[in-house]
């Protein structure tokens, strides 16, 4: 048991806008946990700080004991919520690619699933239908043996089929040595997965807990519960 | 890590460049086909003349060409959505502004000697001695005048600057591109002002120093400067030259430490 | 296997029940193979630690046991299995009461009512 991000008073504003308010959090390996709040709750803006695409205006945060940077991102294996493909590369050559830059990719697993999903390598990005494009990015992050998985929004886009999908491949990569933090909006799709999930709202911490504790102690679901606790 | 972004970077480019490239020796070839054909026909001159001109064309197009790509391309893979691959990949903006620059001013030199070879191509045969018979009568009287070692130190010096010119070139609009990015929308519109103020700042600056060149003429002892240069020419070169290629360094080194900063820590991708 | 899970209630009880039943009844009989945590959890579509806590549980009560490198076994003993889904049966039937209750019916109509139920 490892942990594999650690936040201490973290903050950071923009001018006078405060988009994460000095929070403390820790997670653990081996544990999917959901990362769920309204937008504009500071979601990305963690986000964006444990991949080093933002700097703290203040506190620490620690990824895989590291500074967020070229280092820790060796171990992260990050999905955003657009695609970042560009256009004229083939499925082939982003594997490639990806297997240049990144030890832990494994192409074989990549190709597995994307032979299953009927995608031909040799296709051409730019002509993958849109729900086909996050699927090879879906792809190309869980065919990393990193140690942080951070997907955001991963089913936000996907059809319901391709949802089951989506979910089916982070249950069956599941690794005791790692964790999958998933940010999301969708929870009632999600949240038999987590093992535990935090609320997070206005740039604050308002909740982490696992999810049969809050099934338990609220005697709804976490969807229930977060509809409850962010109430227009 | 950087052989890889070497690599990637040159595949990326090179299939913008590489048609350019192939479309200036094109032309060059067609040039020198189209001149098997001389009869000195009024017909044959313009059908000539416009291929030649075609080929002039096309290398002008062609270098301006090769700097755009690399320009968007610097802008693309670090600034569109494609950033947050670039961005999350275990390299540092450093690695990133050194792997794009370089590859961008050796597709620049490409692009200037394939001109040379296709000018020199469509120049085949007698012309082509001609032009070298010349050369050579030139570089003779030159040398009549010239210490051949200078000349070519001075040559090598005169390479150097172009080459650093054209990084300080990039890397003035690479900084405006990281300026731009400091503002919260419209960051585009913001890189073209921030191009525009240095280009003011230029002028301005510029203008001081021939003013105060002026007066400076009036009040140094200009004859005795003028006697040192004649009676040292080339220590004035040579330091003209290196002077220039330190001057570029300098210039070099700072748009890289603004840039490598504003890609290390006020980082905002859309 | 049609689990349907209530998203109302802890998911590792739900798990327990559905194993539990499962043995009562005799769809998994003594010394059958449990699917696996991580078959389960892909099947079921849950976390797998949940699966895992939920096989720790039943192996605590004595309904499935483990052998190294095998995997997970049903008991020989299947009375634990049936007297939880007794408790089951009885917490159900409460349930019914109270919800027929909610609609009007007294205990006794309820009764008269079940009793005249035909298919």
């Amino acid at each position: 048991m490892s942990v594999l991000l650690n936040c201490q008073n973290l903050t950071k504003s923009y001018g006078n806008t405060t988009a994460l308010n000095s929070i403390n959090l820790t997670l653990e390996s081996g544990k999917i946990v959901g990362l769920l709040g309204p937008n504009g709750s500071g979601k990305t803006t963690l986000i964006k700080l444990i991949n080093g695409l933002l700097t703290p205006t203040s506190g620490v945060i620690e990824v895989c004991g590291l500074t967020p940077g070229p280092r820790s991102r060796e171990k992260v294996a990050y999905l955003p919520d657009n695609t970042y493909l560009n256009s004229w590369m083939t499925v082939e050559k982003i594997v490639d690619f990806f297997v240049d830059f990144y030890e832990d990719f494994r192409p074989e697993l990549a190709y597995e699933m994307l032979s299953k999903l009927g995608i031909d390598k040799k296709t051409r990005l730019k002509a993958l239908s849109k729900g086909n494009k996050e699927k090879v990015c879906l792809i190309l992050v869980m065919s990393r043996n990193a140690q942080l998985y951070v997907l955001d929004e991963p089913i936000a886009g996907v059809d319901p089929a391709a949802r089951d999908y989506v979910i089916s491949t982070i249950i069956n990569n599941y690794n005791p040595e790692a964790t999958v933090l998933i940010s999301t909006h969708l929870i009632s799709d999600i949240e038999q997965v987590l093992d535990e999930a935090i609320f997070i709202n206005n740039g604050n911490i308002v909740l982490q807990k696992s999810i049969d504790e809050i099934r338990e102690e609220n005697g709804k679901s976490v969807d229930g519960l977060f509809r409850e606790v962010f109430k227009w | 890590m950087v052989k890889k972004l070497f690599k990637h970077e040159f595949a990326a480019l090179g299939r913008l460049v590489l048609p350019v490239l192939c479309a200036i020796l094109g032309t060059g070839l067609l040039t020198r086909f189209v001149f098997l054909f001389d009869d000195g026909s009024v017909y044959f001159n313009i059908v000539g003349w416009s291929s030649v001109a075609m080929m002039c064309i096309t290398i002008i197009i062609g270098v301006v060409l090769a700097h755009i790509f690399a320009v968007v391309r610097f802008y693309r893979n670090l600034f569109s959505c494609e950033g947050y691959l670039s961005f999350t990949l275990p390299v540092t903006p450093a690695q990133h502004l050194f792997v794009k620059s370089v590859t961008a001013v050796v597709f620049q030199i490409a692009t200037v000697i394939t001109a040379i070879l296709s000018a020199s191509v469509a120049l085949v045969g007698e012309p082509l001695v001609e032009v070298v018979k010349a050369g050579v009568y030139i570089f003779g009287k030159v040398f009549e005048v010239v210490d051949p070692g200078q000349f070519t130190a001075l040559a090598f010096e005169y390479l150097l600057i172009m080459i650093t010119g054209y990084f300080v070139s990039l890397f003035t609009i690479y900084t405006c591109i990281c300026l731009g990015q400091l503002a919260k929308k419209n960051r585009i519109v913001w890189s073209v002002a921030a191009y525009f103020g240095y280009y003011v700042i230029t002028q301005i600056v510029g203008t001081v120093f021939t003013v105060a060149g002026t007066a400076l003429s009036f009040v140094l002892p200009m004859e005795e400067i003028a006697g040192f240069i004649e009676a040292h020419p080339y220590i004035t070169a040579h330091t003209l030259g290196i002077g220039s290629i330190v001057l570029n360094l300098v210039l070099l080194t700072v748009y890289a430490v603004v840039c490598n900063f504003i890609m290390r820590k006020k980082l905002n991708l859309e | 296997m049609n689990w349907q899970l209530d998203k109302n209630k802890p998911i590792c009880p739900q798990i327990c029940e559905r194993v539990s039943l499962l043995i009562a009844r005799g769809d998994y009989k003594p010394h059958d193979k449990v699917p696996s945590v991580r078959d389960l959890a892909v099947t079921l579509g849950v976390n797998p630690n949940t699966v895992q806590r939920a096989y720790e549980s039943l192996e605590q009560q004595g309904m499935i046991y483990t052998m190294r490198g095998s995997g997970r076994f049903v008991s020989e003993d299947v009375s634990v299995s049936k007297e939880s889904i007794s408790s089951l049966r009885h917490e159900k039937t409460q349930e019914y009461f109270i919800q027929m209750k909610a609609l009007g019916m007294s205990t006794e109509d309820t009764k008269t009512y079940v009793k005249e139920w035909e298919q």
